[in-house]
């Protein structure tokens, strides 16, 4: 016990990495869960009360245990490597901590294991080249409905999901849109990266936003005072940002009532009242909102609110962690009107999307884990799918995400240690899972919202309307056109 | 001790028999391009061929049929679909407008440096560099310096007071397409400089010589020595140029993904778009494919050209 307090102590000064940390723990037998916490309490300007939780913390359900034992028990065998291509979270600590736990598990299953953790935007194309070509890694992170894409080059993994699901309360609904393709669980749900509004409590009170916006019109209305406060302007992705961008215009479109095809999965119904409603109320945000964001990527509005530059966007959790992380300070008066620096994510608060008049519906970014039928080690690849997602393993993972990732699996989210349980902060992030919905909503046909998705058709639609480039009619004759390309086959 | 010489004569004869037939222009020529046509069957015939096949089929990915031979629909659909209109668009707008700068200074390159005479090889090596650094990593850089909120180029205008308001590089259809030209011209310039140098430097210096004489000024020295003289080597690396300026996608791809709206889409990034993304391998291929006529247009003009020199 005192060799891992001197460790933890080690990694608090600074003197030792978190890699070389997360080995030694494990070598003096300290449980991953037990790691993780320490890690997540670890970061630099910790404003987190969790605390390094004692090994048997987690109140690990029996069957659970037993199921883990028995995949542990059974020998598994593997041609040449198991190997494995996966999403690189944006916190650090969450991917060096992932690769322990599989490592940790090709040790004690004696199977060789290769984790490569790429950027989510290789990925598709890796995993389309292993779709078509025959050939590539075991397992392949994909995301969205990517499921619906690849189906038939996909290996059932029925019996993995219907386990996991039995044991931990079901997968939510977005998780079944992504990876069920005609009754089949033919990827298994990996994890959402939650979204919700980060932004300035400090500059929000200062217009009289105590409260934060719980409609799109409240928005709306923050973001004009803000405006002619002259302080830093709200500001939401228009541009080609393949997170942030969908993210926040396919909320915008459905909260208020509208969607791009009806239930049938067909009939294209973007030509609609809502969706005229939609985008008028996007012109308006737009006019209290920087003209750049036009051009936002996935990393323009993280860098612009670090930078102070603007008071809210939509995210997941990373702004709040990096401005922690690295100690991000802001500029503000003190009482007697000097200027001072102060830690920015002291001011970094995060509330869930916006009500429309349809109430909240959010698009889900969404991750799950793909086998391709033409892998040999189905078996070791299903064995270690199911190990990764049982509580002991997520929580050791998602805890040090601080927020980044979210299970989706319902029976976790309430675990003690997840860390929107253990910091307030990251409370809003836990509603985004059940109110998500992939594109092809409200239908079942995600194959053909998967099309739309790829091409930008909502999110274009509303950037046209913003940047002054197609009147609201005019953008919808051009996105209707599209969709009913895409809806047709 | 006999038996061996003669067994080892024997070799020796056999081996210079091979190397006699091997030496034969009929068989050593074909020999040695063999592999070069190989490669060149493998690598750019087949995946042509089947880049042919797959534009005329309706072909998704991950499907193990081979999809239905449609013959044009493909095509026909295209030419109907805004997002392709418009792509085609900024293609010829993208490749013809970032040619004709790289031409015009990377021959002004050309020309200033075949007049320096310090630190030569300092100068062509340091001017080569935005050629020879990986475009992906160049683009890179450049998103940072047309980043809406820390812009270096908005800092300088705006510090020399040449615009009152930051230009949002990316995030409008003209100077979305203006920015990627721009990456494009100043990572092509150096390849136009560095081959119209050698061009230049392969001008005889008599011809100069005998212009001076005459009392011909810089100007008529240029338009009526240099200009001809270099116009072999403008068209061939003005193909190159063509032809690669057309196909560009990392410089797109890294800037914009397409956007805002489809303005900076080439036909290069739309076919990643429509065959990777969207799974729709057939289509994709077809779109591809649109680039094809017009290089064969450039090739056989250029061509055309050259055989007339010679």
């Amino acid at each position: 016990m005192k060799e891992r307090k001197d460790l933890t102590k080690r990694l608090q000064d600074g003197k030792l990495s978190r890699r070389d940390f997360i080995k030694l723990m494990l070598a003096t037998g300290a449980s991953a869960t037990a790691i993780g916490g320490v890690l997540a309490s670890c970061a630099p300007e910790s404003a987190v009360t969790a605390v390094a939780p004692a090994p048997t913390a987690v109140p690990a359900a029996t069957e659970a245990v037993a199921a883990a034992t028995e995949t542990v028990a059974k020998p598994l065998s593997v041609e040449g490597k198991l190997t494995m291509k996966l999403r690189a979270a944006f916190m650090p600590q969450g991917n060096e901590i992932l690769k322990v736990i599989v490592e940790d598990w090709g040790a004690k299953n004696n199977i060789p294991v290769e984790v490569d953790i790429v950027s989510m935007n290789d990925l598709q194309t890796i995993a389309a080249t292993a779709a078509e070509t025959g050939a590539g890694p075991d397992i392949i992170e994909i995301n969205q409905g990517s499921a619906h894409l690849f189906a038939e080059k996909l290996a059932d993994m029925s019996a993995v999901c219907d386990d996991l699901a039995a044991r931990y309360d079901g997968f939510y609904t977005a998780a079944e849109e992504a990876c069920k393709v005609n009754g089949k669980w033919l990827s298994v749900p990996r994890f959402f990266a939650p979204h919700a509004i980060s932004y300035r409590t400090d500059l929000f009170e200062q217009v009289g936003a105590k409260e934060p916006p719980k409609t799109w019109e409240e928005l709306y209305e923050v973001g004009k005072a803000l405006k002619e406060a002259g302080l830093a302007p709200i500001a939401f992705p228009l541009g080609h940002a393949v997170g942030d961008g969908n993210d926040f215009n396919y909320s915008v479109l459905w909260s208020h009532g509208a969607s791009d095809v009806a239930a049938d999965g067909k009939t294209v119904t973007i030509d609609s009242a809502e969706t005229r409603a939609a985008l008028e109320y996007m012109q308006r945000l737009f006019s209290v909102m920087p003209a750049d964001t036009l051009s936002y990527d996935d990393a323009s509005n993280n860098r612009a609110f670090l930078a102070s530059a603007i008071s809210a966007t939509n995210n997941a959790s990373t702004i709040w962690g990096a401005a922690r992380n690295q100690g991000t300070k802001y500029k503000t008066k003190d009482a007697d009107g000097k200027e001072v620096e102060k830690n920015l994510h002291e001011v970094t608060g995060h509330f869930v999307y916006p009500e429309g008049p349809a109430g909240r519906i959010t698009y889900a970014e969404f991750m799950s884990s793909a086998v391709f039928s033409y892998s040999k080690n189905i078996d070791a690849a299903k064995a270690l799918l199911t190990y990764l997602n049982e509580r002991e393993q997520l929580t050791p993972w998602v805890n040090p995400n601080l927020g980044f990732v979210f299970p989706t699996l319902k029976g976790v989210e309430n675990d003690l240690l997840m860390p929107w349980n253990t910091t307030a902060k990251l409370a809003p992030f836990k509603e985004y899972a059940s109110t998500s919905h992939l594109p092809g909503y409200p239908s079942t046909n995600f194959r053909s919202g998967t099309d739309a998705y790829a091409k930008w058709v909502v999110v274009d639609m509303f950037a046209s309307v913003c940047g002054g480039m197609a009147s609201i009619e005019d953008a919808i004759k051009t996105a209707k056109a599209l969709l009913e390309d895409s809806y047709k086959s | 001790m006999t038996q061996t010489a003669e067994i080892s004569g024997k070799r020796q004869s056999r081996f210079e028999q091979f190397s006699q037939w091997f030496n034969q222009e009929k068989i050593l020529g074909p020999a040695l391009v063999a592999p070069a046509v190989l490669i060149l069957l493998l690598l750019i015939a087949y995946p042509f061929c089947v880049a042919i096949w797959l534009s005329m089929t309706d072909k998704m990915i991950a499907r193990s049929d081979t999809g239905n031979f449609i013959w044009f629909a493909n095509f026909t659909k295209l030419f109907k679909d805004s997002i392709f209109q418009r792509t085609t668009i900024n293609t010829f707008n993208y490749a013809l407008v970032s040619v004709f700068f790289k031409l015009v200074l990377g021959l002004l390159m050309a020309l200033v440096l075949d007049e320096v005479k310090i630190f030569k090889n300092f100068f062509r090596g340091i001017l080569l560099l935005p050629w020879i650094v990986p475009t992906s990593l160049s683009a890179l850089g450049f998103l940072w310096m047309f980043d809406s909120q820390f812009s270096i180029l908005n800092r300088f205008l705006l510090d020399w007071g040449l615009i009152q308001e930051k230009i949002i590089w990316l995030g409008t259809p003209a100077t979305a397409m203006f920015s990627v030209q721009l990456v494009n011209i100043w990572r092509g310039i150096p390849f136009f400089g560095i081959s119209l140098l050698a061009g230049l430097q392969s001008i005889p210096q008599e011809l100069y010589e005998a212009a001076d004489i005459d009392g011909a000024s810089s100007w008529s020295k240029f338009w009526n020595v240099t200009f001809p003289l270099l116009m072999p080597v403008t068209a061939v690396v003005t193909l190159f140029s063509i032809v690669q300026t057309f196909a560009d996608f990392q410089i797109v791809y890294v800037l914009t993904r397409g956007g805002p709206v489809n303005s900076t889409h080439l036909f290069a990034t739309l076919t990643h778009q429509t065959a990777i993304l969207a799974g729709r391998l057939g289509e994709g291929a077809a779109v591809s494919l649109f680039m094809f006529p017009i290089l064969v247009i450039a090739v056989v003009l250029q061509l055309r050209y050259l055989q007339k020199q010679d």
